[in-house]
């Protein structure tokens, strides 16, 4: 077995777009094997048909919600499907009333297991749906883009701009801290923001993932060990202009100890890796906004921790 | 005559006489057998049932020494609305809830919301009426606080409530007024639990039927067989009979009826046998160590929070509820009426009054195996625990304050040092006393498993322990909520053990906790609890 294999859930009330969303990356997997979950809610699964992926790596959960009832089912599914033919990443689009805290606590065991990396939560959000629903509905979607990363704002070409800025400052005084992106038709970068590990490979800069105009990213290899505390000042100072950022590196305590990264919004995650490092460099990526994407942060941190040595490539 | 014979997985008894034997034989809902498998299916009649575990543990059922089920469902349940900073972080977005759960509500319609945080919320500035007036101009409104003691709320709620610059404060309670006698919008202690009855009534029985069934049911799908209803008042003994007339899947219940005043009848009862019975007697001798109603010798840190937040002036020590001789009066009556007292203790300088009393009162009447209690002790001394050892006086240990509240205990309320010991279960341990651990539900929620992990690693949400020194050892935390949790109950002759004549109560986990990595006892599945022999719930 590998390492741990990226996964990335997809939550979204009924209609918010979620199957639009994960075709989308399905669409931008360049080459990268994905399985897909999707778990409907109800008998007929309209969305397994509405999937486009190869056949076996769809797997459809029938008859109610990941976060509940299936939760046994599902759990032994993914860890065969890293014990036995572990792919670059694994989709979940949890039906429309699936609780992402709760789907979050039944992964919880594959983690530990060290099957999966909980990686990346998207939540959509139907803005011209949200100032429809009542009281309860509401409440409910709050509390469920509450506890995702990326709030993706989707549909926005059918409100009107001040409606749109209400649900930003709704989200905002609920006090969600995950990054809120607004779209239409769900169409999102997401190579880029997913940034599936690659493995023996560097990260590069994704191909096409900065057309859509919106993203900046800074990518480097090589790369001195660093103090961790300076790390983390860093990762503080780049947090208001970064949406996404991993990596490898070493630190001056141990520099013989190459540690992944994984910044997504507030969340840090350090991990030790255990498997031979031997001939892997260490390299980072950091992407944002390009309005506010700040290069010069960067280019000082990584220049002043001595960053740019001999490399024997 | 049903008899049933457990087999196949592997049984923690938490009895020394039989540390790991193979089967386990239950006949008329207690246990008849404890030992090898070939014995115990030689003694099995033709229609005993075998109940291959099949690899799973066995232990005996769960007891929380200390909860509120019906409490929690009146407290929790829908339509109160959840606004616990783990669900609504910051005091902003608790604002906006409330404001949108006004505009959604019916003309004079109660509303109600629990989980206020002082030192959990970001931005918390104590609402006034005149705020909340702002808010919700008709509607009866009021907001609990996460640690159940006060109440907030606008003019509607006070009229809906009865209480007006004419009311007098009861003795133990808090009404805040201004210089007319206005209240301003926070009552703290007893009356916050009366106010938040008038909203409970409101809404009907129906609701509270259906709420007391969820609580019930999420102690039995955490393995929980027993526990308290500390607070049980008269009136909650229907509720209780008539869920119990329905079959529900409820837990044993030990009441501790709760005492304000030295004049209350307390109903000598066992309903079942031994599914609802009245085992003690309640009284707050202090209050919340997050609204600063406890009284310690050691002043409260002085910060923005602890002034600005919970309103404490610099040098804030606290004090008791009730004056001493109020107090005294009402000790002296239920422990004459030969009562088991559990007396609710967070500050130190409580502590010491409580057990001034309560060696006094022993030594004019000396009384072996009385079992006294002090609930939670959040800052016990050492001193305090040798001492109560000696006059064998029990603690139990709300260790979920280190999981939930460690952070701000540490950093804001107390300090490093005095954080080393709160809630010192290891301490007590160390010296011999048979201790307890319990979640205080509504405060916390149930699960015996996540006191044990909070006991073993005293891991608060930030991640730091709090207080390496203090962590039990796996066995200890597994007896403080089964055998010594039954003991501290009154009730070990027949609960808190797999041994021959107790009942069978048992919860049947996926993992064994006494070997189970600390850090994650919590998430060791629990796959079936029985009470008394029976199946009462199975994971799905």
């Amino acid at each position: 077995m590998r390492g741990p294999v990226s996964l990335v859930t997809v939550g979204g009330f009924l209609g918010a777009g979620k199957t639009t969303l994960i075709n989308r990356i399905l669409s931008q997997a360049n080459e990268q094997r994905y399985v897909v979950f999707v778990n409907d809610f109800g008998d007929i699964n309209i969305d397994y048909d509405l999937i486009e992926t190869v056949e076996e790596d769809r797997v459809s959960l029938k008859n109610g919600c990941v976060c509940c009832s299936l939760n046994a089912d599902l759990i032994e599914t993914i860890a065969t499907f890293c014990r036995d033919q572990a792919p670059d990443a694994i989709l979940i689009e949890a039906s429309g009333v699936a609780d992402p805290r709760s789907l979050d606590n039944s992964l919880m065991p594959l983690v530990q297991a060290g099957y999966i990396n909980l990686d990346y939560k998207i939540y959509l959000l139907d803005v011209d749906q949200i100032g429809r629903l009542d009281y309860a509905d509401t409440e409910m979607l709050i509390d469920q883009a509450l506890a995702s990363d990326l709030v993706v704002l989707n549909k926005c070409d059918l409100v009107d701009p001040s409606q749109l800025s209400a649900t930003k400052r709704l989200l905002t005084q609920s006090g969600n801290t995950a990054t809120i992106i607004d779209t239409t038709f769900a169409n999102l970068p997401l190579e880029s923001l997913l940034l599936i590990d690659p493995g023996e490979r560097n990260f590069t800069t994704p191909k096409d993932g900065m057309n859509h105009g919106h993203f900046a990213s800074w990518s480097r290899q090589n790369i001195a060990p660093l103090t961790f505390r300076a790390f983390e000042k860093l990762l503080e100072a780049t947090h208001p202009f970064v949406l996404r950022a991993k990596g490898r590196v070493y630190f001056e305590d141990d520099p013989q100890q190459l540690v992944d990264f994984d910044v997504v919004g507030h969340r840090r995650v350090f991990r030790k890796r255990s498997a031979s490092t031997t001939g892997m460099t260490p390299a980072v990526i950091f992407i944002g906004r390009k309005e506010t994407f700040r290069h010069d942060v960067l280019d000082a941190f990584f220049c002043d921790a001595r960053s740019l040595v001999d490399s024997p490539d | 005559m049903t008899a049933t014979l457990f087999h196949g997985g592997r049984i923690v008894t938490v009895d020394a006489a039989h540390p790991a034997p193979e089967a386990v034989m239950v006949e008329e809902g207690q246990i008849t057998f404890v030992g090898s498998f070939a014995e115990a299916d030689a003694r099995a009649s033709a229609n005993c049932d075998y109940v291959d575990l099949d690899g799973a543990f066995l232990l005996p059922g769960f007891i929380d020494a200390h909860s509120h089920p019906l409490w929690a469902a009146k407290t929790r349940g829908a339509p109160v609305v959840d606004i616990r900073a783990e669900t609504v972080p910051t005091y902003d977005a608790v604002m906006g809830k409330i404001a949108r759960r006004v505009a959604a509500a019916h003309p004079g319609e109660h509303l109600l919301f629990f989980g206020l945080d002082a030192q959990l919320h970001d931005g918390f500035c104590a609402p006034s009426r005149a705020d909340l007036d702002k808010i919700a101009p008709d509607n009866p409104l009021g907001i609990q606080t996460s640690n159940c003691h006060a109440l907030y709320m606008n003019s509607a709620g006070f009229d809906a409530c009865g209480i007006s610059e004419t009311t007098p404060t009861p003795t133990g309670s808090v009404i805040e007024r201004d210089e007319t006698g206005r209240p301003t919008g926070k009552i703290a202690e007893a009356i916050t639990w009366q106010a938040v009855e008038t909203f409970y009534e409101a809404w009907g029985d129906d609701r509270l039927n259906a709420e007391f069934r969820a609580t019930i049911d999420q102690f039995v799908e955490n393995g929980i067989t027993t526990t308290t209803e500390h607070l049980y008042l008269p009136f909650y003994k229907a509720y209780y009979l008539s869920a119990l007339k329905q079959g529900w899947p409820i837990p044993r219940i030990a009441a501790y009826q709760q005492a304000t005043t030295a004049d209350l009848q307390v109903e000598q009862m066992n309903i079942g046998p031994d599914r609802l019975w009245m085992a003690g007697v309640k009284i707050h001798a202090d209050g919340s160590p997050f609204i600063g109603n406890i009284w310690v010798s050691e002043p409260y840190l002085d910060n923005d929070i602890t002034r600005t937040r919970m309103g404490l002036d610099a040098g804030h020590t606290g004090s008791t509820n009730y004056p001493p001789d109020f107090f005294e009066k009402m000790v002296r009556t239920y422990v004459g009426q030969g009562w088991q007292m559990t007396i609710h203790t967070q500050g130190d300088r409580t502590i010491d009054m409580v057990l001034d009393l309560l060696e006094t009162v022993l030594n004019e009447a000396p009384r072996p195996d009385h079992r006294f209690r002090l609930e939670h002790c959040a800052l016990m001394r050492q001193d305090q625990i040798e001492r109560a050892q000696s006059l064998g006086v029990l603690a139990s240990f709300f260790i979920n304050h280190i999981t939930h509240w460690g952070a701000p205990i540490e950093d804001v309320l107390f300090g490093p040092e005095r954080a080393a010991h709160y809630v010192p279960a290891g301490s007590a341990a160390s010296e011999g006393m048979r201790i307890s651990l319990h979640a205080d539900t509504p405060m916390t929620d149930p699960s015996c498993l996540e006191l044990m992990q909070a006991a073993m690693t005293r891991k608060a949400g930030d991640g730091r322990c709090v207080g390496a020194s203090e962590c039990l050892d796996a066995e200890t935390a597994l007896r403080a909520v089964t055998l010594d949790a039954a003991f501290q109950i009154n009730k070990d002759d027949m609960l808190g053990s797999i041994t021959v004549g107790k009942y069978a109560d048992f919860v049947v986990l996926a993992d064994n906790p006494l070997t189970t990595d600390p850090t994650r006892l919590r998430d060791v599945l629990v796959l079936q609890t029985w009470l008394g022999g029976d199946l009462i719930w199975e994971r799905p």
